[in-house]
């Protein structure tokens, strides 16, 4: 501890717990959500009119390539801290699991199980709090593309509840990102 | 189906008030404004479900959604708890640096 003390202060350099400000990652997420937002935009429409826009399989190709530009900056984010750990990893796992133990909540419907969800739900991986909070966006798009499927349409009540879930996401991702400038501009 | 988006967002700040220990205070502004929020939509869902705007499959997915949402939050949370650390340590480093070139007379460090 002492010996890393000293090199610390010998090297004159500043400590780093968290990756630098990636502007690509910035870019990246704000592109993405204003293409999702658009998206949305239009599959509501669509469903309203009941045109054949509105499917999944008419999709799919926008799934695809929106979410391999998500795929682009998780690799981008593993790369820049390829052995971090986002030290919240337990408490993400655990915690997820904690806050979302819904039952107390709900009356009146049991079939929505919150435990068997949390279950199924990767977390607490390998991979920074900045890969996490990506994966996570990920994983979102995909829940939206299964939520399409199942539907085969996207309905204003649904689009309600899917358009500011990802934005959420989206903003914790820029919100973090920008953190990191360390007050540079 | 009746979800208290009050006392369920309580939950959530005392889960993470736990989770954090004293780190909490320099995400409790980031954690509250962002578990408000899954708080509300969450609840947004069971009265979706309750007035068959969408069938249980589809409500499961977009739950499944919001405990996504609430992993990149903690995630988030963390990052910021951990650029917070960072500071204070830079902060300590700094003041040494000045005070022993300061003492000696020279630019040492």
């Amino acid at each position: 501890m002492c010996v890393l003390f000293l090199s610390i202060l010998i090297t004159g350099c500043a400590v780093r717990l968290v990756s630098s400000y990636d502007p690509m990652i910035d870019k990246g997420l704000t592109e993405y959500y204003e293409s999702m937002d658009v998206f949305l935009s239009e599959m509501e429409r669509a469903s309203a009119n009941s045109t054949a826009k509105a499917t999944f399989t008419e999709n799919v190709k926008f799934y695809e390539e929106s979410g391999a530009k998500i795929d682009a900056l998780v690799m981008r984010a593993r790369a820049a801290e390829p052995k971090a750990n986002c030290i919240g990893s337990d408490v993400v796992t655990s915690l997820a699991g904690r806050l979302l133990q819904l039952k107390p909540f709900i009356t009146a419907t049991e079939d929505l199980n919150i435990e068997e969800i949390v279950k199924g739900l990767k977390s607490g991986e390998e991979g920074s709090c900045t890969v996490q909070i990506l994966r996570a966006i990920r994983a979102n798009h995909d829940l939206t593309a299964a939520i399409h499927k199942h539907n085969d349409k996207l309905s204003k009540p649904v689009v309600a509840i899917i358009r500011p879930t990802i934005e959420q996401g989206v903003r914790i991702g820029v919100t973090t990102e920008l953190a990191k400038k360390r007050g540079e501009k | 189906m009746s979800i208290d988006a009050e006392q369920l967002f309580g939950q959530m700040m005392t889960a993470g008030a736990q989770a954090f220990g004293t780190g909490w205070a320099e995400v409790e502004k980031f954690a509250k404004l962002e578990f408000k929020t899954l708080a509300q939509r969450i609840k947004e869902i069971g009265e979706g479900l309750a007035k068959n705007d969408f069938d249980m499959p589809t409500g499961k997915l977009l739950m499944a959604m919001q405990v996504n949402t609430a992993i990149a939050a903690i995630a988030g949370a963390t990052t910021l708890f951990q650029l917070a650390v960072e500071a204070a340590i830079n902060a300590v480093l700094a003041t040494i640096k000045d005070a022993v070139n300061t003492a000696l007379g020279v630019e040492l460090l």
